[in-house]
């Protein structure tokens, strides 16, 4: 049997229809049958019965985006679906099904003219007693999508296992009715899937969380905020698990504060926040800068300014990132270029804080954090993650004592002899507070020293391709420039594409190294600002000539997007 | 509190339906919201009703010209007997629900205008009182009528299948 | 809890050789003297303390004693503090600060330790006044006092920290005067050891911005009744009182704050098998 390499499938529906929970349950099913996947969402502005929609890409090879067009669409019903106008785009060839004949689909479906089929999901729900549409639906998917038909029960069951067996009865029967009803239609399978490697189903949120626990984080404190608020609800009680933390603070005031006290006592410590958080905290991480007090701080960008659009994708809240501290604050930001990369960057992250006794703020975003993936397992990682502390402090232990890689022996409370004032005043080698010029800039000096002269060896960046036009992007817009960059040059001989991982502090000579050679350059990424260009001109001597393809959310970035904007580029 | 007073009477009448009125179109923008729209057309359906009533009361009796204090109004409870209250609803609620909810209204109505009717002397206050009781009355039948006529399949607890979308 | 040491230590032990910037007169001096001598008759030894501020005259605390330190941002000197303990709940720590630190731009933190019941002891030094800045009112200065920010007085009711600390929650809640620094050293001990977060308000006289406040010895006397452990009683007390009373107020009963926690971390926590799809 052949079939497509890739399918795009979306699934509506609102009053609490399900379409959530039906479309987590086909992305598993396709992981456990072999194939690679992504699901995104997206929903109305109420918080009960409003409409959603879930889409999920399946294809027999990784995913990092959501395909461009969607080529199976199910509603449970068009309630308010022109809503999602920008989200839907559906493809010419795509099957449309609607699960409430005599309801009509709006323009932004219909005038692709799809082939449309209608399903009866009211009728086929009230004959079968206890059968829910949301898995009637389901099984019509899995079934035109040629999924195994045992996996769907099989995962069916196990959701439905602790409402006893009558429910589990019936969940079964509904997605038989739907694999019936598949039966009726053109089928669209996916070509077969190449085997099953180790893969994992994870979210961008739940991989920076096991990263930074990887990386050693037991103690977290934490203001809730969307999009991040994932972060720390898969924390809570996995930090118990390990002996850990996390406290729910009154404020990000209060949350940076607290790790900044934890991480004093010698735990390796997070917050997990999102612009306007970030906002709040930006005083103290200046204070964890001064104090040089290790800090993972991870940010997980939404739309802004202000409380701007909480539930979308965007990357601009890089200058408050880098440049959002008061005076001359060195310290680092990282960022993840995938779901699965959110888990290296936040336990690389944490072995930058410890290592170099400094913040590290990562900025994540939404469209990675509330995004589930199915990825390959990824590699462990063995950073030799150490805080440099002292043991036995010498009679005159100076905490801040000035040292050729500029970070010096922490003691840590308990530690006799050790004793000293951590302090966000200026301050000698002691940690005496002074305004004195000379200890002003030899401490300004250490710190920045530490963190410009630090080891950040290949991590800093993502190289791809050695083509003579470079494509420089960060975050989440580098899934769609690689999606692009492979359609539209298959054998990596006309493009490069460099991923910038460390984004603070700067490094121009391995970008002018890794940019040997080229002719030309595009910066791409997701900020009306274009704050990622501003900081490579302003900190990475990016050549002068170097063009640029920005612009905001919440439109996410697709694949045909940038590939017709390299395309051109490229002509 | 015992009604003395036509004045009094009608303003009662008055803010039982037009607050009915009032509120059953505000449940019914909540079920739209929530895309419960079969529910939403029930409770807008139930608007008009208590809405036309509320202008006939104006129209036969200048009721609407007629306002007390809020807290001259006795209904015994914060709210007049006809609404049913906000906590009351729920977005997956059925049609079945709500028509128990609107019957209950209706009967706390009725009740309202019989137990001052019995407590009014004979005359024409009294006659208008029994007069409201009755047309009350005839909610609760037409209520009732609609509950029996009520397709029993729609009648399964129904539940939400996703989690609550965070904003 | 407290390690034994061969030879008891003695104030001086825990005082450094750090000279305060403070003005001759301040009250701060007498408190820092009582916290020191609080700490040697507790017995913890130096390095087993940590004594945590925000921004402010009384904040430079940590600095003048020998224990661990940290000088902090202004008005969160309390969720800094309550991180150390909640991460390493072997230590003893004592935040300190003043009232405009503790009540104005910390108030929210204020509040919430208050509720959340750390084992902590908070000192606040109260000069109703911004010393650091040089005279403007603090949210306990009172209502008619003029000052160059604010001509002609806030006109604005005082913050009452300690009924509020009542309402809130605190375990603990004391009052003393730092012109009697024996009673006060006392109260910093009864403050330390009773478990979960502990109020010790210090009427600490501003003598530079604030002159008149050295009236305050002549006005302070012991409270004339005994403490209590009912919060409603302890509540109208101090809502009636002179706000010269000393002495402990009140002593609750709640269980303190403390998740157990273990941050050594021994292996990576394998959380793998819940990622296989």
């Amino acid at each position: 049997m052949t079939g497509s390499k890739a399918q795009t499938i979306a699934m509506i529906g609102s009053g609490g229809a399900g379409v959530m929970t039906a479309a987590e349950i086909l992305l598993r099913v396709a992981a456990r049958a072999g194939y690679f996947g992504l699901m995104t969402k997206s929903f109305g502005p109420q918080i009960r019965g409003g409409e959603a929609a879930a889409f999920v890409t399946l294809s027999t090879s990784p995913v990092e985006i959501q395909g461009d067009r969607i080529d199976l669409l199910f509603a449970i019903d068009w309630n308010n679906a022109e809503r999602f106008a920008g989200e839907l785009n559906i493809a010419s060839d795509a099957l449309v099904i609607s699960g409430l004949p005599g309801t009509n689909p709006p323009a932004i479906v219909t005038d692709h003219r799809p082939a449309l089929v209608e399903i009866n999901l009211k009728s086929l729900t009230r004959t079968h007693k206890g059968t829910r549409p949301n898995m009637v639906a389901l099984g019509t998917v899995a079934g035109a999508l040629g999924l195994p038909k045992d996996v769907v029960m099989e995962l069916v069951d196990e959701r439905l296992a602790s409402k006893g067996e009558a429910t589990m009865s019936q969940g079964r029967t509904a997605i038989g009715l739907g694999y019936i009803e598949a039966e009726g239609l053109d089928s669209m399978p996916l070509a077969p899937s190449e085997g099953a490697a180790p893969r994992w189903i994870i979210s961008g949120n739940q991989a920076a969380g096991y990263g930074a626990m990887r990386g050693g984080v037991r103690f977290a404190a934490a203001y809730p905020i969307t999009p991040a608020t994932e972060i720390l609800e898969w924390l809570a009680p996995r930090l118990q698990k390990a002996g850990g933390l996390l406290v729910q603070a009154e404020d990000e005031l209060a949350s940076i504060n607290m790790i900044i006290g934890g991480s004093f006592g010698g735990a390796a410590v997070l917050t997990a926040t999102s612009g306007p958080g970030l906002a709040l905290m930006s005083e103290s991480i200046g204070l964890a800068v001064a104090a040089e007090i290790p800090l993972l701080v991870i940010d997980v960008m939404r739309g802004g300014p202000s409380t701007g659009i909480p539930t979308k994708s965007e990357q601009s809240d890089l200058n408050i990132a880098v440049y959002g501290l008061h005076g001359d604050a060195p310290h680092v930001v990282t960022a993840p270029n995938s779901i699965a990369d959110c888990l290296f960057t936040a336990q690389w992250s944490t072995h930058l804080a410890e290592s170099m006794q400094v913040p590290v703020i990562m900025l994540s975003d939404q469209s990675f954090g509330q995004a589930l993936g199915v990825v390959e397992r990824p590699a462990e990682l063995a950073f030799a993650t150490r805080r440099l502390v002292v043991e036995a402090p010498a009679e005159n232990y100076q905490r801040y004592a000035v040292t050729a890689s500029g970070v010096s022996p922490m003691a840590i409370p308990g530690t006799p002899g050790g004793q000293y004032t951590a302090d966000g005043l200026e301050h000698n080698e002691t940690g005496i507070p002074s305004s004195g010029v000379e200890d002003h800039n030899r401490q300004l000096e250490k710190r920045l020293t530490k963190v410009t002269n630090f080891d950040y060896g290949d991590h800093w960046a993502q190289i791809e391709g050695d083509g003579p036009a470079a494509i420089i992007t960060w975050g989440s817009t580098t899934g769609p420039v690689r999606q692009a960059m492979r359609r539209i040059d298959p054998h990596g001989e006309r493009l490069r594409l460099i991923s910038l991982r460390l984004i603070s502090p700067a490094q121009p000579e391995c970008l002018a190294r890794a940019l040997a050679g080229c002719e030309r350059i595009m910066v791409v990424e997701q900020s009306q600002m274009a704050q990622f260009f501003g900081h490579l001109k302003a900190q990475f001597d990016l050549p002068s000539h170097a063009d640029l393809y920005a612009r905001p959310g919440p439109q996410p970035f697709r694949a045909d997007e940038i590939a017709a904007k390299l395309e051109d580029w490229l002509s | 509190m015992t009604i003395t007073d036509r004045a009094t009477l009608l303003a009662h009448a008055y803010a039982i339906e037009s607050e009915a009125a009032e509120r059953y179109e505000e449940l019914a923008s909540q079920m739209h919201t929530s895309n419960n729209h079969e529910v939403g057309d029930l409770f807008s359906k139930l608007a008009e009703i208590e809405a036309k009533h509320a202008a006939e009361l104006s129209l036969e009796h200048g009721a609407a010209n007629v306002t007390l204090a809020a807290t001259d109004y006795s209904w015994g409870s914060l709210e007049s007997p006809e609404v049913i209250p906000f906590g009351d609803v729920h977005h997956l609620m059925s049609p079945r629900q709500a028509l128990t909810q609107a019957l209950a209204a209706e009967r706390r109505a009725r009740d309202f205008y019989e137990h001052h009717a019995a407590n009014i002397p004979e005359g024409d206050l009294r006659t208008l009182a029994t007069e409201f009781a009755a047309e009350e009355a005839e909610h609760v039948r037409m209520v009732q009528a609609w509950l029996s006529r009520l397709d029993s399949s729609n009648d399964e607890e129904r539940e939400d299948m996703d989690q609550p979308m965070p904003l | 809890m407290s390690t034994e040491s061969a030879c008891p230590l003695t104030a001086r032990d825990y005082k450094s050789e750090l000279k305060p910037v403070w003005c001759p007169g301040c009250g701060d001096f007498s408190v820092l003297m009582a916290i020191t001598k609080a700490m040697a008759d507790v017995g913890r030894r130096p390095e087993e303390i940590a004594v945590i501020s925000g921004i402010g005259c009384s904040s430079r605390v940590p600095a003048y004693t020998n224990c661990y330190g940290f000088h902090g941002v202004h008005g969160r000197a309390l969720p800094l503090a309550t991180g150390l303990k909640l991460s390493r709940p072997d230590l003893l720590v004592i935040a300190a600060g003043g009232d405009g630190d503790g009540y104005s731009i910390g108030g929210n933190h204020f509040l919430h330790a208050c509720r959340r019941n750390v084992d902590l002891t908070y000192i606040v030094m109260d000069n109703q006044v911004y010393g650091m800045t040089k005279g403007q009112p603090s949210p306990t200065t009172p209502p008619e006092w003029d000052s160059a920010l604010v001509p002609g007085g806030t006109g604005l009711r005082p913050f009452h920290p300690l009924v509020i600390a009542l309402a809130a929650g605190a375990n603990f809640v004391a009052r003393s005067f730092s012109g009697d620094p024996a009673n006060t050293a006392q109260m910093i001990v009864e403050a330390i050891r009773h478990p979960g977060f502990s109020l010790l308000e210090i009427l600490s006289p501003c003598v530079t911005f604030r002159p008149e406040e050295r009236d305050w010895a002549k006005q302070v006397h012991p409270a004339a009744v005994d403490e209590t452990s009912d919060r409603a009683r302890a509540a109208r007390r101090v809502l009636t009182d002179d706000g010269f009373n000393t002495g402990i107020l009140f002593r609750g009963d709640r269980a303190p704050y403390q998740p157990s926690v273990n941050l050594e971390v021994v292996s990576s926590v394998d959380f793998e098998t819940e990622f296989q799809p």
